[in-house]
């Protein structure tokens, strides 16, 4: 009997407090079109990540046409077949078509050593009829082409690397129907010519209509190994969710103990807000004291609808009123005037100076309330320290004093950095976006006391978080996104994970 | 000891700090004790009155603009176009100085406006649009001037920045950059303002989401340098009574160097104003010294270029290690 093509054996990786792979194995025959599910952090992308070569597991190896390889690098792992189309291109832009498809499996040369064009378009012409695709033109440059067309060139490329097993992740994310369906077409065209898929998507319906197997995985581990036909919707559903998605309590807030609200006066009233091609006519409100979780998965718009909420993208269409006022244009510095305040998913990038000590960081956009005279912007130095030391105890900052420099701090301690900042500003809307993202157990307990201690003061709490349990431990009421879109609201005791997470795969519904 | 072990123990934080000065330190006393003339009130003199205050000011302006992450190579350009407008107002047109200065004054702030404008609302390379900038500027006062120098400005008159004042004989001119020393200082370190400037330059995203107004600073940063550039050939003017085409070319890069220089001393990798300041004195008076021995510019300009690549070395090393 021949081998399969891809076997996986055991293959484990954990980082600091995560394993985000525990004994993986399935394997792959000639033609197998396996889709890859599960939600946010169940560890499908370290699984590609190994595969490609990117990462090296701990432990486990990878068994190609019934030999044992060792990636050690991207390169290994194209030259044994395995070709990964990942989510975000690593394409060059300014190149042609044809440029990019060959880029680092050699171009054909002329006998001086010179790149031999003319075979260079004809190879990679002959490379996309293949698949196809003849209306690409190999001559055109990569950045014209739309996003579909560079996900075939994509293809196409790990095509001419001869490869075995090609591996799509999220490919139809941005694509439109039709785009949809020529992808489709080429998949199964290549499936036909005994090349093994491995389709990585959080679209159930594209799983049912593409695939022949299916591997879901939960929190690291396969939960499912299986024909695609065995599987219906909700068997899927629970299977992404998992019977006990409360194991991990301890970690989490899974009972609700939210107090009810007792003021219905609304703070914050959004209307047809929108962003081509990110988020599309979003419309919702919140009231006095109310904290309103936003789920969806990743990609899901929520953090770009944030944005926009808080002025950093530029909305195409769309008002925000906070307390009945309208807040006009899109500008971080009027939103704050108005009294909205964003801490951002990327603290690093986008939340801390991280060349600042501690201080400096938490007085940034209060500055003003620390000056030794109303009119002259200068700011005191006691009173910049008197407030970071406040800051500190009030949040539990374990640090040295408001010199200790930033960058020496713990993640979670960072995040209370840029919390104790914003909390500084009276504001009337606080948008929290993953705040306990990579955060430890004591960090994110202070981080949902803050938002309740918020809330019981009559602000409004705006909270994004991909950890469906902490949503509902702490809001009053969840909005649920997907594709950019609002898809439901679940109040009180509605909430739950499983609803949240039927909602963001579009369960029971047609779409 | 090796250096490495040393580098690598307590002494990283010192070197960090102040092994600039301590280089310094040993480079005056060398200077002394191969030259007669070096250690006397009479280099010191020189070196105040003539060398120090056009770089000082040029590298105060520069050090603003390096602080929120931008490049300005306009600036010497800005300060020759500056010469020359007031002495072609003085002796070609008769005009009051004061005419000339606010002439030149407001084609510095228009050059800076320009470059802020492209860099900071235009999303532009600020290396390149200033680069630019300092050609387009220079090709204007070849027009202007016909590349003729204008002499007999009248230095006294011109605001007397040229005197002897009563204070140990020091020329009025070096005052004038003292003022902006304090000024500059005063801005980066201890307002709102010089504040936001650092946070721009640390984390320019983070500080757009607090609130900051990242354009208008980056753009107002621009408008320093041209204004600043201004000053300096307003002093030029005085201090030689000449205006010389391509008269301050020759600073340019010694004024990056000498900021860049700064950046080993006190704050170590981080620009900053008292370590500029350092820096300026250190290559005025590396060259004050090296002219004491009857070295020749090129020499000069060698030693120059290897003490500031040593210098930037040496940090990363440390920084690496600590």
């Amino acid at each position: 009997m021949i081998p399969p093509v891809l076997q996986i054996r055991g293959i484990s990786k954990k980082y600091p407090g995560v394993r985000a792979a525990h004994d993986i194995s399935f394997e792959l025959r000639s033609g197998d079109v396996l889709g890859l599910v599960g939600k946010n952090g169940a560890g499908k992308s370290t699984l590609i990540k190994i595969l490609g070569g990117i990462i090296r597991p701990d432990a486990g190896e990878i068994v190609i046409d019934g030999s044992a390889k060792i990636f050690h690098n991207p390169i290994d792992s194209t030259a044994d077949g395995i070709a990964v189309v990942p989510q975000e291109f690593a394409v060059v832009p300014q190149l042609s078509v044809a440029e990019n498809i060959f880029l680092g499996l050699g171009y054909p040369k002329l006998i001086h050593g010179l790149i031999d064009a003319t075979k260079l378009y004809a190879n990679a012409a002959a490379v996309l009829s293949e698949i196809g695709v003849e209306a690409i033109n190999p001559r055109h440059e990569m950045q014209s082409l739309s996003i579909a067309d560079q996900r075939m060139v994509m293809i196409a490329r790990g095509l001419s690397a001869k490869a075995r097993v090609l591996i799509l992740d999220e490919p139809t994310a941005s694509l439109t129907d039709s785009e949809v369906k020529g992808l489709f077409r080429v998949l199964r065209q290549l499936s036909a010519s005994g090349t093994a898929i491995i389709y990585v998507s959080h679209r159930l319906q594209e799983i049912f209509e593409l695939t022949n197997r299916v591997v879901v995985m939960r929190d690291g581990e396969t939960h499912f190994d299986g024909a695609t036909q065995d599987l219906d919707e909700n068997t899927m559903i629970q299977l992404i969710v998992g019977g006990d998605s409360t194991a991990t309590i301890g970690r989490r807030r899974n009972s609700r103990k939210v107090s009810p609200l007792h003021n219905e006066v609304e703070v914050i009233r959004i209307e047809n807000l929108r962003r081509d091609g990110v988020v599309s006519d979003i419309s919702f409100s919140a009231k006095h004291g109310e904290i309103v979780g936003f789920a969806g998965l990743v990609g899901s718009g929520r953090t770009e609808l944030m944005r926009l909420i808080f002025g950093a993208d530029r909305r195409d269409n769309g008002n925000i009123f906070i307390d009945g006022v309208e807040v006009s244009a899109s500008d971080p510095r009027r939103a704050m005037n108005a009294g909205i305040v964003f801490l951002p998913e990327d603290r690093r990038q986008q939340g801390l100076v991280m060349d600042f000590d501690i201080g400096k960081n938490i007085t940034l956009a209060s500055l003003r309330n620390s000056r030794r005279r109303a009119l002259v912007p200068i700011p005191s130095g006691k009173r910049e320290a008197a407030a970071t030391v406040n800051a500190i105890r009030k949040l539990n900052i374990m640090a040295n004093g408001p010199t200790q420099e930033t960058k020496t701090l713990s993640g979670g301690n960072q995040q209370k950095v840029v919390l104790a900042k914003w909390l500084e500003r009276s504001a009337r809307v606080f948008i929290f976006d993953e705040p306990t993202h990579g955060v430890d157990v004591g960090a994110k307990e202070e981080i949902y006391n803050q938002m309740e201690s918020l809330a019981a003061a009559g602000q409004c709490v705006l909270f994004v978080s991909s950890e469906f349990s902490e949503l509902l431990g702490v809001c009053h009421r969840v909005l649920v996104m997907r594709e950019g879109n609002l898809v439901g609201e679940l109040t009180g005791e509605e909430i739950s994970e499983d609803r949240m997470l039927e909602m963001c795969y579009g369960a029971n519904q047609s779409i | 000891m090796s250096l490495a072990v040393f580098v690598r123990g307590r002494g990283a934080a010192f070197i960090a700090q102040f092994g600039l000065l301590v280089v310094f330190g040993l480079l005056v006393a060398l200077f002394t004790s191969q030259s007669d003339t070096f250690f006397t009130t009479d280099t010191l003199r020189t070196i105040i009155n003539i060398e120090i205050g056009p770089m000082l000011i040029f590298a105060m302006g520069l050090t603003i603009v390096l602080v929120m992450g931008d490049f300005d190579l306009s600036f010497a350009a800005t300060g020759g176009v500056a010469a020359y407008t007031i002495a072609a107002i003085v002796v070609r047109f008769g005009g009051h100085w004061v005419v000339g200065v606010l002439l030149a004054l407001a084609s510095g702030v228009l050059i800076g406006l320009i470059n802020g404008y492209l860099v900071a609302y235009r999303n532009t390379s600020s290396f390149v649009v200033t680069l630019a900038m300092a050609t387009s500027v220079f090709g204007f006062e070849q027009i202007w001037s016909g590349q003729k120098v204008i002499q007999g400005v009248g230095g006294q008159s011109l605001l007397n920045l040229n005197s002897i004042s009563g204070i140990w004989n020091i020329r009025v001119g070096f005052f004038v950059a003292v003022v902006v020393v304090v000024v500059c200082w005063i801005m980066l370190e201890k307002t709102e303002i010089g504040r936001f400037m650092y946070a721009v330059g640390g984390n320019q995203e983070a500080a757009r989401l607090a609130g900051i107004n990242v354009r208008e600073l980056r753009l107002l940063g621009f408008v320093i340098v041209g204004f600043l550039a201004v000053i300096v050939g307003t002093l030029g003017v005085a201090q030689a009574g000449t205006s010389i085409p391509r008269q301050f070319d020759g600073l340019l890069l010694p004024s990056y160097a000498a900021v860049f220089l700064g950046t080993s001393v006190f704050r170590p990798g981080k620009f900053n104003i008292a370590g500029t300041v350092v820096g300026c004195i250190f290559l005025r008076t590396i060259k004050v010294g090296l002219l004491s021995w009857g070295l020749d510019t090129a020499y000069i300009n060698i030693t120059q270029g290897v003490i500031l690549i040593s210098a930037i070395l040496l940090g990363k090393l440390v920084s690496s290690k600590t």
